[in-house]
Order: structure tokens, then sequence, then C-alpha cells
């Protein structure tokens, strides 16, 4: 069996943050990837709020951190982790093809966002839908958007383009909101912000890039198209934890439990990025987390 | 094997003369799924000795491109005898590449 001093289970920004560390540190380093690297960030046509970098690509961000990872020494394989589990002082990774042990594991798995399931949707993700208001909403100042969603996420997402759009129209299909009562009156209060509640979004309008979204009223039985460039959706993410749901502590969502250097219930094993449980989720947090974790582990490696 | 940058002028020696399935991945400079789909084919490329892998820069040789109706990048196709087998397009995982190629 090959074996490393630390294995990171997904390529992401998480991931690969803690390759390069890990690596740098002399840590035989080994990542595995079931897609392409990168993860979640290659959607990105611009990232401008990463610190100390103006404007790049997520692509070629995601290409910076996957070369400076192998420059580093770190080993990038495109496996699916399928299997995890623990052998005496050791961890065993394996994928389809074969089995991998190690002293350490992160897993950098990270989260996909829930799509709201309609036709067209990814093909028209990064023009006009996105998943994020924090990171794409500035690309629709001055223009009418639509936030979909019931939770604190939604909320927040149309409080923070009311700020520069033209018009944001909130979209729920319940009645009342789960999220905080007081944005709700924060959002009523104002003038810019439309609230549609037993609303659905039923199709997307456009040729190539977002014009309008098709809505219904579940309650009057009544459908019209509302004129937007943007449509935002926040009905929460999946976290990508399948591969360890028997083996370390999840939280009701799904995403594991980890402390603040990103330990989870078990020793030598370490979750970095949006897999894990916490506050925020941005690229630069799951940059952060990776390197904790990456440090982390190679006190054990 | 490593991957050779083909052009038109190199096309019907190195993939239609070639007894080796080959398959030539048409991308472009600007591209970013194409950047992505790199290292897999590198990792391809470096696993599979009795395939041989090329790439031609879809804005060097569009005539070529569009030939084989290529309208969108990254697309692959595998060459057999000099016989277009099979195409994918867009970005896809290894996985996923090899299955749908079977190799």
């Amino acid at each position: 069996m090959e074996q490393y001093d630390v294995i990171i289970i997904g390529a992401g920004t998480a991931g690969l943050s803690a390759a390069i560390y890990a690596a740098r540190s002399g840590k035989r380093t080994l990542v595995l990837e079931g897609k392409s690297c990168g993860g979640q960030i290659i959607n990105a046509k611009a990232v401008v709020n990463y610190p100390g970098i103006k404007q790049i690509s997520g692509v070629d961000f995601a290409m910076g951190l996957y070369e400076q990872a192998v420059e580093a020494g770190a080993k990038v394989l495109f496996q699916k982790a399928v299997r995890m589990e623990l052998a005496d002082q050791k961890k065993i990774v394996a994928t389809a093809k074969q089995n991998y042990a190690c002293s350490a594991v992160i897993l950098a798995m990270g989260a996909k966002n829930r799509p709201l399931g309609l036709e067209r949707e990814a093909e028209l993700t990064g023009s006009g839908v996105s998943y994020c208001a924090t990171c794409d909403g500035a690309f629709y100042k001055g223009k009418k958007t639509a936030v979909v969603g019931g939770g604190n996420t939604a909320l927040e997402d149309a409080l923070v383009l009311s700020e520069y759009c033209q018009k944001v129209t909130l979209i729920h299909r319940r009645d009342s909101f789960r999220g905080e009562w007081q944005t709700v009156q924060e959002l009523k209060e104002r003038s810019n912000v439309e609230i549609l509640t037993d609303t659905v979004v039923t199709a997307l309008e456009g040729d190539r890039q977002l014009t309008g979204i098709r809505v219904r009223n579940l309650k009057q039985e009544k459908e019209w198209v509302l004129p937007v460039h943007g449509l935002f959706a926040a009905v929460g993410q999946i976290p990508q934890s399948d591969l360890v749901r028997d083996l370390v502590e999840l939280d009701d969502y799904g995403y594991i439990k980890a402390d603040e250097s990103c330990r989870t219930s078990l020793p030598g094993i370490f979750a970095a990025g949006d897999c894990r449980t916490k506050e925020i989720r941005q690229l630069a947090t799951a940059a952060a987390d990776g390197v904790t974790a990456a440090l982390a582990a190679c006190q054990l490696a | 094997m490593e991957i050779k940058v083909i052009t038109k002028e190199t096309f019907e020696t190195e993939v239609l003369q070639t007894k080796e399935p080959v398959l030539v991945d048409f991308f472009a400079e600007w591209c970013g799924p194409c950047k992505m789909l790199a290292p897999i084919l590198h990792e391809i490329a470096e696993e599979k000795n009795d395939l041989k892998i090329c790439k031609l820069d879809i804005d060097q040789d569009v005539d070529l491109a569009l030939e084989y109706g290529v309208q969108a990048v990254p697309t692959m196709i595998l060459f057999r005898q000099g016989e277009a087998a099979q195409k994918i397009v867009g970005l896809c995982s290894k996985d996923e590449l090899l299955q749908q190629l079977n190799l």
C-alpha cells in the first residue's frame, strides 16, 4: 500500500491550501479529487474579495492553487475517495483503484449549493443565476435581482443586494420566514425591496444571459414573469460528508463537527473548508481552514 | 506518454495516420474549463501507454475544428484508425471521461 503522511480529500480551496502547507512542511502529501480541482470557486467569473488579489478569475485562482501545491511537492490524483477506515495508528483511504495509508487525514470535500431544480439552471449559473450574493452581488449594481429562500442567508442576501441594486424581489414558498424577524422588518422598510410569499420560481428566461424569471403564486394560482438580471438561490447547501458519515460526528445538517483547529471527533482526522461546521464560508476562510488543518495534521504525521 | 500540441499541418500524420487510438483535445487559451481539464488529461497520459493524447488550439485552426463539428471548448474526440469514433463536450471528471471513451 502506498504510504503518505497526510492525505487530503478534496482539491478545492481548502484542500489545496492544506496541500501547500503540508508539502512545504516536508510531509508526503496526497490530494484525492473525484472531479476537477478548484471546487466551487471555478464557477466564479471574477474573484474580487480575496485579500491581496484585486481581481482574478475563479479558474485562474484554482489553477494557481493547483500548481502551487504540485510545485510544493504534493501529489494530486484524480481519484474519488470512496471509503475510509482506521487500522491501528494508520488511516486507510480507498479509491476505486487502490488503497492509500497515512497518519493524518484532512477532509475537504466541500459543499454543494442546493439547486432550485429548474430547467437550464446549470447552464445559466454564472450568467445570471448565482448561489452567493456576497460573491456575485456587485456584478448586479443598479440592476433588478431576485433572491429565493426563507432562511437567514436569503434575508441577508436580500439586504445586501438592496444596498446597490435597483430592485430586489425576495421570493419564498411559504407565508412566513424561518430567518430572523428583525431582518424581515428591515427588508419591509426598504423601498426597493419587494417580498413575495407563497411564491415559487417555475422557469428561467433568457437565451445566454438571464433576463427574467417566471414566478407562480401558490395561493392565487397566478403565474407571471419578473424581469431580473440576477437570481440568487439561497435554499441551503449540501455538505459532502457521506464518506465519513459513520466515522466522525456530524451536525444535524450533515456538516462535520470540528473545532477552531479543524479537529474532528476522531484524533488524526481534520475537517477544513465548507464541509465543516462554521459561521462564514468564504474563499479566504476556506484557505485559512486548509492552513490551520495542515499545520495541526503535520504535528501528528 | 507526453501530450503533443498539434496543428492542421501535423494533424494528418499525428492523428489520422496513427495506428493507436488518439484523443484530441480541442481547446482554447481563453477557456476556463479547458484549463481545469489539462491536469486530468495529463494524468491519463501518464497512465495510459496505449493512448496518444494531442491538443489543438481551435483559434489557430478554426477550419479543422469546424470540420469535426467542434462548436464548444473543450471538445475531445477519440480517433481510431483515422476515424472520429467518440466525442465528448465539456469538462468532466476523469472517471466519466474514461468511461465514455471505453478506455
